[in-house]
């Protein structure tokens, strides 16, 4: 009976999990000429903030260490944690905070480096907009994906209310709607008003003291069968950012734009220029910030806050979402 | 007595079963995957820490859903009244009520919120779109397919075209008209969940179950996801039966699709 | 001109043709006059026009040439009342049935008490007083016909046309409905057009009966039937009226015969 039940299980999560999913290698061969086939599933559509990883891909960086990598475009609804918690792929992007709260619902997610040290996410405002800080959003509406964490946080800390609708993943409503105060990337969403003639001002939301990193994940059963291609494409990976923010991005550019046609040129430099000024990828080296790096202190500090701000049921230790062994070992070494 | 308690023994059996059935599948999840699915009294202790905000967003989906529905109602049978009355009409405006069907609500919900805003006006012309068609397809198709005798005894009699439209041609249309009334029945409240979903709203406590399904999603809440999608079960189920029974209410006495109860 | 109010009215139908569209002639050369207060029979082989006939004084159908009088008037306007009662009952099934034998005074603006005094009167003719308030779904079928035909006078028509109203009943019934049909002339005099493929039925109910042959529909014979009013159910038993139904099959017979060759 029980290995009845077994198999049934093992049947409605091959069902559950569909069709397309990726057959884990069970051997890395990062010497070898054979190169291990992976995934990357992006959360959004091929933009400067991927621009490493593109960079790593056509220089590359991949190749050299083993691997031959697949860069899934995602898009609005995509969900890519869903994704690689059912196995679907082995690697993915998001917030760290939205990665906690994940595996404390039980989802095989690993947040295993930092994608940038700091989140690009910030609320949009018309340039006349009286609201000037994160206090005057008392009683107001703001566009954004409700259920996020910082939402709570905001409220908290400032003791202030405000309503929520369901981004429409457009700027449409908000050159209409002079009031309307809308989630979105300082990289990207001000450049492209600014050229439509559209004063903008914008609230950085880890300037509120809200401040997840945004980290590169993986399907929790994969890093244990396959270590060495998480800490390859770990490597591989910073190699690319490195390259893309420091050398010639030019390569990850031209992939990027034939991938999206909405990419000029001028797009792509201003959100480059933002990642390299703002420091989001690389941190400020004078607090030991680098690129792919990740604090434990400041996950930790990070769970312990969700935990208080009633988001996550229960203080969640550092194990159940992140396994900091795949960094490289500079990396890790230097955060203790 | 035999049949009443088959009737009301035979769905708790086969609820019962699929609970078990439920059990059990979970009981052979293996680690890994066990956060696709929660056990079955996770999804009912998610009802009991969530049912001010479940009953909330129902209650909100629920009057989202009858605003689109009732006024749906209205307006498609006057339409079809309209159609009704010549072929010309009705092949003028039927493909455009095909196009009103087809637009694809997502593509309409960031539009709807620019011109009426979001929450119960976007949700409740949301529901109103979809429940439509329908309800005025069915109900043309019934004002013009009266029994052709019935058409001929008013032209005997010399009935004006307004005495045969609200004498005959209507009540004549009536089971059509809750054929239709029954599909809009089922999609009033998917469609309110839809409208919410993407064009809901937090403000004045107006967030609906789409918008739970949103929160609920972004933080992988699978219990609380699988109580807010048996709520729209819920919801869905009161809607048909209130329209069962209406439809009960008006063609009981007279219509063969309804058993003799009374002799 | 006769007062349309007062008494049975006469029809007279000269040299009527009816065609559909291009298709061929349904009725040729149709010519025929009633006296106010005959009750005409129609009998012929299917597909001779006779209810095309009906539908044509009825003024349903548009004639293709010739004319035909209600009275002095073309029919379709403002002939005296006429009513015209269907192979079916023809009711509304969600009306009850008080309220379908109302329908042609509400149509007409008749004033409630009088609507309601009618409707009594009527139903207790045909002896459904007790079933005003049935659906006609709850009545038989031969109940579903009296009902059709308390609606049928509840304008006191002058003109009766009746196509088939007993067909799809048993024999038995339709007997019984027979003997009705002709009690209730007893109270108000009209004169009628009964089409019927029952010889019995034409002989037991008619003073004229018409024959008509097919292809195209015209009237080959026309047959008096002498027997007296009153008939019962014992005029069935009598030898005249024997006599005439034998005349009547075999001018049926040879008509058929004839459409056959």
């Amino acid at each position: 009976m029980a290995r009845f039940l077994r198999t049934l299980g093992l049947l409605t999560a091959a069902l559950l999990a569909g069709c397309s999913r990726e057959s884990h290698p069970a051997v890395a061969a990062p010497s070898g000429p054979e190169l291990t086939p992976v995934t990357l599933q992006l959360d959004w559509f091929p933009e400067p903030a991927h621009g490493g990883f593109y960079q790593a891909a056509v220089r590359g960086f991949y190749a050299e260490a083993g691997l031959d990598v697949t860069i899934n475009p995602g898009g609005p609804g995509g969900r890519p944690i869903p994704k690689v918690a059912a196995g679907q792929v082995p690697f993915s992007m998001g917030r760290s905070d939205d990665m906690m709260l994940a595996a404390a619902q039980g989802l095989p997610v690993l947040i295993i480096a930092a994608l940038m040290q700091r989140d690009p996410q910030a609320l949009l405002l018309h340039a006349d907009n009286p609201v000037e800080t994160f206090a005057d959003l008392d009683g107001r509406e703001v566009m954004a994906y409700p259920g996020s964490a910082w939402v709570p946080y905001l409220k908290k800390r400032y003791g202030i209310e405000f309503d929520l609708m369901p981004a429409s993943f457009g700027l449409a409503r908000f050159i209409a709607d002079p009031e309307l105060i809308q989630a979105c990337f300082i990289t990207d969403e001000p450049f492209r008003l600014r050229k439509q003639g559209v004063a903008v001002k914008t609230l950085l939301l880890s300037d509120s003291g809200y401040d997840p990193y945004r980290v590169i994940v993986t399907h929790a059963p994969f890093a244990q069968e396959n270590p060495e291609v998480v800490r390859a494409f770990v490597a591989a990976s910073i190699r690319g950012w490195q390259d893309y923010l420091f050398g010639d991005p030019a390569p990850a550019h031209q992939a990027i734009a034939a991938l999206n046609d909405h990419m000029t040129e001028a797009q792509m430099d201003y959100s480059l220029t933002q990642m390299r000024e703002q420091k989001f990828v690389q941190g400020f080296s004078e607090r030991g910030e680098r690129i792919g790096h990740l604090d434990p202190g400041r996950l930790d500090a990070h769970a312990t806050l969700l935990h208080e701000l009633g988001v996550l049921p229960e203080p969640l230790p550092m194990s159940r979402y992140a396994d900091l062994s795949f960094l490289p070992t500079e990396l890790s070494a230097g955060s203790f | 007595m035999k049949g009443s308690t088959t009737r009301y023994l035979a769905p708790v059996l086969s609820a019962a079963v699929f609970i078990g059935g439920w059990y059990a599948i979970r009981a052979g999840l293996p680690t890994e995957k066990q956060f696709m699915l929660p056990w079955p009294h996770d999804v009912a202790q998610a009802f009991a820490e969530n049912w001010q905000t479940l009953l909330q967003a129902s209650l909100n989906i629920a009057l989202g859903a009858a605003i689109g529905l009732c006024s749906a109602t209205m307006v498609a049978v006057l339409m079809a009244i309209l159609m009704s009355l010549s072929g010309f009409i009705r092949a003028s405006l039927y493909p455009h009520l095909m196009a009103l069907q087809m637009m694809p609500v997502v593509a309409l919900a960031p539009i709807l919120v620019i011109w009426v805003g979001p929450g119960l006006p976007s949700v409740s012309i949301i529901t109103f779109i979809i429940c439509f068609f329908p309800i005025v397809v069915n109900t043309t198709q019934g004002l013009i397919s009266t029994d052709r005798k019935l058409v001929e005894l008013f032209a005997l009699y010399r009935a004006s075209r307004w005495q045969q439209i609200t004498r005959l041609r209507l009540p004549a249309a009536m089971p059509y008209f809750f054929t239709g009334l029954r599909i809009s029945g089922i999609l009033a409240s998917i469609g309110a969940i839809v409208g919410d979903f993407s064009a809901g709203s937090s403000a004045n406590d107006g967030a609906g179950l789409g918008f739970l399904v949103i929160i609920y999603g972004a933080q992988f809440k699978m219990a609380e996801l699988f109580a807010t999608v048996i709520s729209g079960c819920l919801i869905g189920f009161v809607f048909v039966l209130i329209v069962h029974r209406v439809s009960w209410f008006c063609l009981h006495q007279w219509h063969d699709s309804y058993e003799r109860s009374d002799s | 001109m006769p007062d349309p109010n007062s008494s049975p009215c006469a029809v007279e139908i000269t040299d009527v043709s009816k065609q559909f569209g291009d298709g061929p002639p349904v009725l040729t050369g149709i010519s025929f006059g009633t006296a106010p207060g005959d009750f005409v029979a129609v009998i012929g082989p299917s597909g001779c026009g006779k209810s095309t006939l009906l539908r044509l004084i009825a003024g349903l159908s548009p004639l293709s040439r010739g004319t035909i009088k209600v009275d002095g008037f073309p029919p379709g306007g403002d002939e005296p009342e006429t009513a015209f009662v269907f192979q079916e009952p023809t009711l509304l099934p969600w009306s009850r049935v008080a309220a379908n034998v109302e329908l042609p005074l509400r149509l007409r603006g008749v004033a409630e008490a009088k609507r309601r005094q009618t409707v009594q009167i009527c139903l207790e003719r045909v002896r459904l007083g007790d079933r005003a308030d049935a659906f006609p779904r709850q009545l038989s079928g031969g109940q579903q016909m009296r009902v059709s035909i308390a609606r049928a006078l509840a304008l006191e028509p002058k003109l009766l046309l009746l196509d088939e109203p007993f067909g799809a009943l048993d024999e038995i019934t339709r007997n019984h409905l027979n003997e009705e049909l002709l009690a209730l002339r007893e109270h108000t005099a009209w004169t009628a057009f009964f089409v019927t493929h029952s010889i019995m039925e034409a002989v037991f109910l008619a003073n004229r009966v018409l024959v008509m042959s097919a292809n195209p529909g015209r009237i080959a014979h026309e047959v008096k039937v002498d027997l007296p009013y009153p008939r019962t159910a014992a005029t069935r038993e009598t030898t005249d009226f024997h006599t005439i139904a034998d005349k009547l099959s075999r001018l049926l017979h040879s008509v058929e015969e004839e459409a056959k060759s």
